[in-house]
Parts: structure tokens; sequence; C-alpha cells
């Protein structure tokens, strides 16, 4: 199979939906001849023109608040928002408009629209530019959020997304934009809440999202070595969550391992291990564990900043001890 | 003479409209006051010119968004009394199931994209309304409602950047009512309200907001010309809110005189002073007045009383329509 | 035209408002715009207005009185009331129409905090507990462990399940063999004859003497092949030992010292309260015998694989032959 980058995914799947759906368009900042500054949108303009692809001033709340009405009146929108950390300035267009419309019309109306953004620390961008802001979202009834953590799933989850008659935030990690993973030439969809199995092990369940999959699949390897099997399940969306597939794995593994690159306090780590913990406590040989950013600003100078996200080592570590039952004395 | 009688109808329409959202205020009002109705309410009345002498020349298929101050404007847009106080009393009949209640009526099939309770958190939404319909090849006009208040809102001067950069076919109705929430809105605006439209290059307008017959002159230019691709517009709408900020703000003198609230209410209120006009351009009599506002109280009525007696949503709706896919346990 | 005023709901949670002063009486002249009275809620006073033109018919609650919001607290009428036949004061009136049955929020009673010196007595028992999983107090109720087991093989804590697989097998308890039992009931009229005269000559032991015959002669005619009978006889806290009791005159029998096996258990608990008695494994079949020497039952409890049921039975009946018919083994 052809491997391409998750950047050219991305732009296939805009690509192929505007070419199915007249109805889509994408605003943003610097996304037609920019093509944005990771270059995830060239080519798209020349396609379908500036009536299509539409750069807008630099006004996040604006071009997000003419998304919702855009797309309450028959378009599908999507919003193209060059930084995750920049949700901090679309909140209401987001939280209190787009999340709430259909639910406070009681059902009349609809906002399919599609906000793509990125996460993802360890670019030296530090506190404004590195955040992984997903769970602040998750935490709005009425946004599904998809984290893909490759070529293949960025394609599948967007056309999904695209394709959904809801508010939809996908977030792209922006350190994986030129790594290049096996895409279907032909065409496909990833269902939204369903958890793929990416290894299968025994001996513990590795829950991991996004720029964390890899993370999880590197320390899989490390800990092999010490006679250790990880098994490592992706979500893909965390709204909707497939824990059943998770709790599957714990019950059989009997442990358990969150990792997300958000901050770890009151964030995803948190909210999957408590759900483990509620519905597969008598099946867990050890207390759930959970790594995810430091509770700290992103620092820039890269020698602290790679000290505050998830590394192989870190995670290999923890499992280590997760499984050999040493975390009470570890601790 | 001629053009008269051939508008007498739409006159006619006006006036009864302007009533009807009187009436349905008081209606309101009477309700929240005497604990039947949840939550909390704003009062139109007073401003009733401004909805129906734009909205008049609005089509079915034209959009329009609303505020925390909007029962007119979805009663100007179409709405049916019954929902609506359903919608105010938290019925399953409400136009949105009672999920909305006073604050977020929407009311899809008349175009209403609903009242918003963020001051000024509509105007992206109206813009993006006017974008989809220009792009979409469609000839709709969205009117974005506003108070004075929400000037003061950053979103405004994106959205109006955007819309005039690419001439959407939105129009900025901003009804100055002379106060933000319990200030006066000369201590909380600079300068004047069109020219922030101006700056952006939009064509900009300020109407007696009291006179029913001007606004809806200006509303029918500005309209046709959205149409046409001349938008966006901006018109400052001046009117005055005869209650308080919400129900329940009764003492206010410490914002406003009852003098001038007394001034407002006996010279300029825009339902008198239109039945006037009518009767004297001899397009109704004071008695044919006087009967469309007995058929409006005793429709009002009608649906009050439907709506104390119709059921609230059932359990099972809790969890529906937070998504349009899902269920919610 | 009569209008009842209502307690007005003024603030955004206010159930009652206070009424600080009415400013009209019964019998006054009022304008639509003029003040009837100050209201306080929410912390502040407000000035309600009459709302009617005409004349203050009656006040249905006074300066002080703490009024549900929407119940009646004035009247007034358009025609001048005559106050001759009006109380001026009556209580106010619930509201008119049935309330609204919204579920009214009910302040959460914060849950009682156990005091201190409790909290500390629940934390000083947690000392004790056996720290293990949860997967493994599962496993090990499902497997019937004792997890102190454990504690007592020095394991250390916290428990995993794994621990179970290393903790050393139970002592073997072989499960008790199912044992045969064979009882039956006589009448025998002419023992206790027997037993006196035996009593005469040899006490106690000439008793012990006469079961032990008994029983030899009658395990004898069960088979052919048997060499040596030694026959234990229990009477309460006495036990004596025969050889061959059968094959010397009852007269000369005397008790021997224990060694070897034995064939046989007579246990007499004749003249006790004890109906019947089953003990763990005993190696030598037992027959015991409750009652007295007018009812006497006999109970042979023993292991098929020492002795036959056709043995068994041949014994029993045997032995209870010669309780019936003593004489025939004197002779």
């Amino acid at each position: 199979m052809r491997e391409i980058t998750l950047s050219k995914a991305v732009n296939e799947a805009i690509a192929e939906e505007m070419r199915r759906d007249p109805s889509v368009f994408l605003i943003g900042e610097d996304v037609a001849e920019a093509g944005t500054p990771f270059k995830v949108l060239s080519g798209l303009v020349e396609e379908f023109g500036t009536d299509r692809i539409i750069d807008t001033p630099i006004s996040e709340p604006g071009f997000m608040g003419l998304a919702v009405g855009a797309a309450m009146t028959g378009s599908r929108p999507i919003v193209d928002l060059m930084f995750g950390d920049f949700l901090f300035l679309v909140m209401d267009q987001l939280c209190n408009q787009a999340a709430k419309a259909h639910y406070m019309s009681g059902g009349k109306l609809k906002v399919p629209l599609v906000l793509r953004t990125n996460l993802g620390a360890t670019r030296r961008s530090a506190a404004q530019h590195s955040q992984s802001l997903h769970a602040l979202v998750a935490h709005i009834p009425g946004l599904k959020v998809a984290l893909p953590s490759s070529a293949y799933e960025a394609k599948g989850l967007l056309k999904t997304a695209i394709r959904d008659d809801n508010p939809v935030v996908i977030f792209e990690d922006k350190l994986m934009y030129q790594e290049k993973a096996p895409v279907p030439e032909e065409e496909y969809l990833i269902p939204f809440g369903k958890a793929e199995v990416l290894r299968p092990g025994r001996d513990i369940t590795i829950v991991a999202t996004s720029s964390m999959v890899q993370v999880a699949q590197k320390a899989a390897v490390l800990l092999e070595r010490d006679g250790i099997a990880a098994e490592i399940i992706d979500p893909r969306t965390i709204v909707p969550l497939d824990m059943e597939t998770i709790l599957a794995s714990v019950r059989r593994t009997g442990r358990a391992m969150v990792v997300d690159e958000g901050h770890q306090s009151f964030g995803v780590t948190a909210e999957i291990a408590s759900r483990i913990a509620e519905r597969a406590f008598y099946h867990l040989d050890a207390p759930v564990q959970r790594i995810g950013a430091m509770d700290v600003p992103v620092p820039f100078s890269p020698v602290l900043e790679d000290m505050t996200v998830p590394t192989p080592e870190s995670v290999a570590e923890r499992g280590r001890l997760t499984v050999r039952g040493e975390l009470f004395h570890a601790a | 003479m001629n053009a008269r009688k051939t508008n007498a109808e739409a006159y006619l329409r006006m006036y009864r409209q302007m009533v009807r959202i009187r009436v349905f205020e008081d209606n309101a009002n009477q309700l929240y006051l005497s604990a039947k109705m949840p939550g909390l309410t704003h009062m139109y009345s007073g401003q009733e010119a401004v909805a129906v002498g734009i909205c008049e020349v609005l089509t079915r298929d034209d959009k329009i968004t609303s505020t925390h101050r909007g029962h007119g404007h979805c009663v100007a847009k179409g709405a049916e009394f019954k929902e609506m106080f359903c919608e105010l009393l938290g019925r399953a009949e409400g136009y949105c199931g009672g999920k909305g209640g006073s604050m977020h009526i929407a009311d899809q099939s008349n175009g209403n994209l609903g009242a918003n309770a963020i001051v000024g958190g509509s105007m992206g939404i109206a813009t993006g309304a006017a974008l989809s319909a220009k792009r979409l090849g469609r000839k709709d006009v969205t009117v974005c409602f506003f108070g004075d208040g929400a000037t003061a809102q950053g979103l405004l001067y994106e959205v109006m950047n955007m819309a005039a950069l690419w001439k959407l076919p939105v129009i900025y109705a901003c009804e100055n009512n002379g106060y933000s929430e319990y200030t006066k809105t000369a201590e909380i605006a600079a300068g004047s309200l069109p020219a922030r439209a101006e700056a952006f290059g939009i064509e900009a307008f300020k109407v007696d907001g009291q006179d029913v017959l001007a606004v809806n002159k200006l509303a029918e230019r500005l309209v046709a010309r959205c149409r046409k691709g001349e938008g966006p517009f901006f018109i400052q709408l001046d009117t005055y809110r005869y209650h308080g900020h919400h129900v329940g703000d009764i003492n206010r003198e410490y914002y406003r005189s009852k003098d001038e609230e007394a001034l407002w209410k006996t010279e300029r209120d825009p339902i008198v002073n239109f039945g006037r006009w009518l009767a004297a351009e001899g397009l109704a009599t004071p008695e044919e007045l006087a009967s469309i506002d007995a058929e409006v109280g005793a429709e009002a009525g009608a649906a009050v009383a439907y709506a104390l007696a119709a059921p609230f949503p059932d359990a099972s709706q809790v969890g529906r329509h937070v998504f349009t896919d899902m269920i919610v346990a | 035209m009569r209008r009842e005023i209502i307690m007005p709901a003024l603030g955004m949670a206010q159930k009652t408002g206070l009424i600080v002063a009415w400013h009209k009486a019964p019998g006054d002249a009022v304008k639509a715009s003029d003040i009837l009275l100050d209201v306080e809620t929410d912390k502040s006073t407000m000035e309600v207005e009459a709302g009617h033109d005409g004349y203050v018919a009656a006040l249905m609650a006074g300066a002080g009185d703490d009024v549900p919001v929407g119940s009646a607290i004035a009247i007034i009428s358009s025609e001048k009331p005559d106050l001759g036949s009006t109380p001026a004061k009556a209580a106010p009136s619930p509201p008119a129409t049935e309330k609204l049955a919204i579920p009214a929020a009910v302040p959460a009673v914060p849950a009682a905090k156990p005091p201190l010196e409790k909290r500390m007595l629940l934390a000083a028992a947690d000392d004790g507990r056996i720290l293990a999983s949860p997967k493994i107090r599962r496993l090990a109720a499902e497997r019937g462990i004792d997890l102190g087991r454990l504690v007592a093989h020095g394991m250390r804590q916290p428990f995993h399940a794994a621990d179970l697989d290393a903790l050393p097998p139970a002592p073997a308890i072989t499960a008790p063999a199912m044992l045969s039992e064979i009882e039956a009931m006589i009448k025998p009229a002419g023992l206790a004859g027997m037993i006196r005269l035996l009593g005469e000559e040899g006490g106690t032991a000439g008793r012990a003497a006469l079961w032990a015959a008994f029983a030899a002669s009658s395990l004898r005619a069960t088979a052919d092949d048997h060499g040596q009978i030694s026959i234990r006889v229990e009477q309460g806290s006495t036990s004596l030992h025969f050889h061959d009791p059968d094959q010397s005159p009852l007269s000369r029998l005397e008790a021997t010292p224990e060694d070897g096996e034995i064939s046989l258990a007579l246990r007499d608990l004749t003249g006790t309260c004890v109906v019947s008695t089953r003990f763990a494994v005993e190696p030598a079949p037992v027959l015991t015998l409750t009652g007295d020497a007018g009812h006497m039952n006999l109970r042979l409890i023993f292991d098929a694989s020492r002795l036959t049921p056709a043995a068994g039975t041949a014994l029993v009946t045997g032995f209870a032959a010669r309780l019936l018919d003593p004489l025939r083994q004197l002779l």
C-alpha cells in the first residue's frame, strides 16, 4: 500500500469531501494560497477557488461564529484553527453556540461543522503554541472530539467528521504532519466511537491517544524486553468513547495505564481511568495508572519542555512497576 | 392614494403584529410575576416598531438572529402564540420542546435562528447565515438584531469586517433603547454607533425606531439592496424599552427617571401613534383597531390557558438532542 | 371590578417576599403608577406599583409578613369599597391557580462528617487490613482461599493475582471416604439378667469382656480366614483391649495392652443420653451401642474397603442375635 504523510492525508480528505458535497467549504487564517503554516492545505485553493477555501482576517471568534451560522443554514463548514491554543479565543462560539444550538432548539437547528486544529508540545513553541486542549472541549456536551494518531486515521476520521451532523473538533498532532503511514487509495471512513487495538498483549492495557500512541508503542517494545506484553488501545475518538473495547482488554490483563498529552489534572487520563475503575474494579490487579503532560505551562527551553511530556521510557517504567506489583513500594 | 390602498393590508398587518407583541409581553410579564413562569425574562414592550417594521419586508426564507429580549422578533417573524407560551413555560409543545425557554426560542420554520442569551452572541451566526446564502447562491437576507449594549462586544467588529470584505447580505439592526442593561448607553459607548460600521465601509443609517413606517420603508430599501449583493448594512434604530432590563428590575430610578419613562410611553408609543395615523388616514376606524386589540387579547388568553395546561416534557427528552445521532444516558 | 394584587416574583430565585410597608390603606384611592408597597427580596427593597386605578379594597397581609410569590396580598376595586363590611386584613390567599410542578432545587443537605475521633478510629482500623488488589480478592473468594494464608506465608503485600499461584498448596485434606452405616434396634429381654450375672462376677470389665466376646465371635462368623481378632471396647473414658475374646471362656477373659491394629472398636454408650455418634475417619469399623438394656440401638460404621456390606450386615445381625440370646454365647 502507498504511504503518505498525515498532512497529505488531511488534504485528500478535504478535497474528496469537497468534491462530493458542494455545501462543504473551508474557512480560516491563511488557508488559501498559504495553505496554512504547516502547508497542510496546499493546492486546495487551486481546485476549489477562494469561494470555498476562504482566507479570513485574524479573527478567530469571528470566523468561528460565521461557521456556526453557515452550518445552521445549509453549509458544512470546516474551520481551520491554526493552533489548538487559539481554542480559548473561540470558546463562546464553540461551546455556548455550536455545542448547544441543537439541544436548546429542541432539535430544530443543526450545526454540522468541523473544527480542525492541532495539539502537541516539543516543537519549542512555548506556552501559547504547544497545548493539547482536547479535554477542554470534550467536557462540553454537544461536541464530538476525534484524535487521529496516524495518517490513516487522520483521513478516515476527518471524512467521517465532515459528514457528521454535529459539531466535531478534530485535533491533529502537529509533530506528525510529515510522518508517513500506509493509506489506501480507495475511499474509506473510520467510524466514531470504535477504538482500535493496535497491539495485543496479556499483561497490561495501555490506552493512548493521538501523539501518545507512538510513545506507547515504543514503550511496549521496551517492556517486551522485560517479558511484559502490553496491549495498546487507541480510542480514536474520545467523544464518543468506546469503553467496551477498553474494558474488555482491562478485564483480561487486569492492569491499565492511560497516556495522553493533555495536562494530567482533570483531563482525558482522569476520565478514562475513572471509568475503568468504576466498571472493571474487580478485575484490576493494580491501581490504574495515568500519565499526562505535567501541570505546568509548556516551557520554551528544550531541556525543560522535554520533561513535561510522557516519553517511551517514562511510560515503560510505569508499566514495569505496575505489572510487577511494585507501585506500592515505589511510591 | 393608490399606493396607500395597496399597502393598507400591510399596514394593518403591522399594526396587528405590534399589538400581538405588546399583548404577548403583557401576558408573559404576568406569568412571570405570578410565579407561573420559571427562569428569567426580558420584555420587548416599547420596541415593537423595530421588529415589525423590519420583519414585514422579510420572506419566510430570510433569516434573523435574535437576542435575550427576543419575544418581539420571534412574533414578528411569524411565530405562533401557543408554541411560544409553551416554550416560556417549559412545556413539551414549545418551539424548542421546553429546552430553550424565553432566552433561546428558535423557530427554524420561520427563519428565526434563535434568541441568544450571550449579549452579541449571534452576530457571528447571522453573518455566517449570510455567507451560507451567498455561497449557495440563495437570495436570503439575514437581519442580525442586537442592542446598543452589544456594540461593546468585539465579535461585532470581527464579523462586520468580514461581511464588508465579502459583501455579505446581512443587516446589522442595532436597537438602541438607550440602556445597556442597567447603565446608560452614553456611559459605555464612545463615539457614534453608526460610525463603527462606517469604519469598515458599511453604509449606516439612523431611523426613529418608534415609527414603524419609517423603519419599514428603510428596511424595504436595504433588504432589496442586500438581495442585489449591495450589503451589508448597519441601522441604528432609536427606541425605548418600557420595562426594566429584566422582569423584576422595577426600581430603576438610579439609572433612569420615571418622567423619562412616562414621556416615551405617553408621547412616543409606537402602537398608539401608528393607530392614530391609520385612523387619520382613513385606513382603519378606531373601532376596527379596538377589535384587532380584542382579537389579539383573546388569542393570547387562549394560548396562555393552553400552555398552562400543557404537559411538561417527558423525562426521556433530557438526553435527546445533545447530538443528532446519540442519546446521552 | 375587583383585582387581586399578587406578591410579585422579582428576584431570579425568589420564593417569598417580605412586606416592608404598605403605602396605601384600605379605602385609599390609587392610580396604577402609585407605589402600593415596599417589598424586600434578595437583600434589596423594591417599590411595587398598584398596577390598576381604583381603590384599595383590602390588604391581606401586613408589614413584616413574608408572603409566597404569587399569593394575593391586596385587592383593588374600581368602586369605592364599603369598609364596614370588608375586613381590613385577611390572610393572604395562596396562588389562585395551581402552582407549577417544577421540581424545586432542594438545597442538598451536606452529609454529616463523622466526628474527628470516629474518623481516626476508622483510619486505625485500616491498619489491620490486608492489602490486596481487587482482582486477587475476587479470585481468592472464587477459589475459597483465605488471604490470611498469604499473610501466614510471609508473602509481601499488597497481594496480586499472581501471588495465588505462588502460594504452597494447603496440606492435603483427603476427602473423607464415604463410610457405610448399618443400624439395628433390638429389645434384648434376657440381657439385663446376663449383665447382672456378669456384674456379680466381673464388674464392668466383665461387661466389656462380654461385648468383646460377642463382637469377636460375630465378626469371626463373617469370614473363614480371620486370624487374630483384636477388639477395643470403649466405655466412657476407659478403653479395654481384648485379643481373640471369643476363643476363651468369658470368666477367664482378660484385657490386654493395645498392640497393633484393632479389628473392631465397640463404643458402649448405653445408659447415657447419647443417641448417635460419628467421629472423623476411624480406621477400624466402629460398633456403637446406645439406649439401655431394654431398648438398644446398634450402629456399625465402616469403610467398605475393609469390610464388605454383607460382612457388615452379618456382623450386626450376629451381634444382635447374641444380645437377644446371650446364653448361646456362654455355651
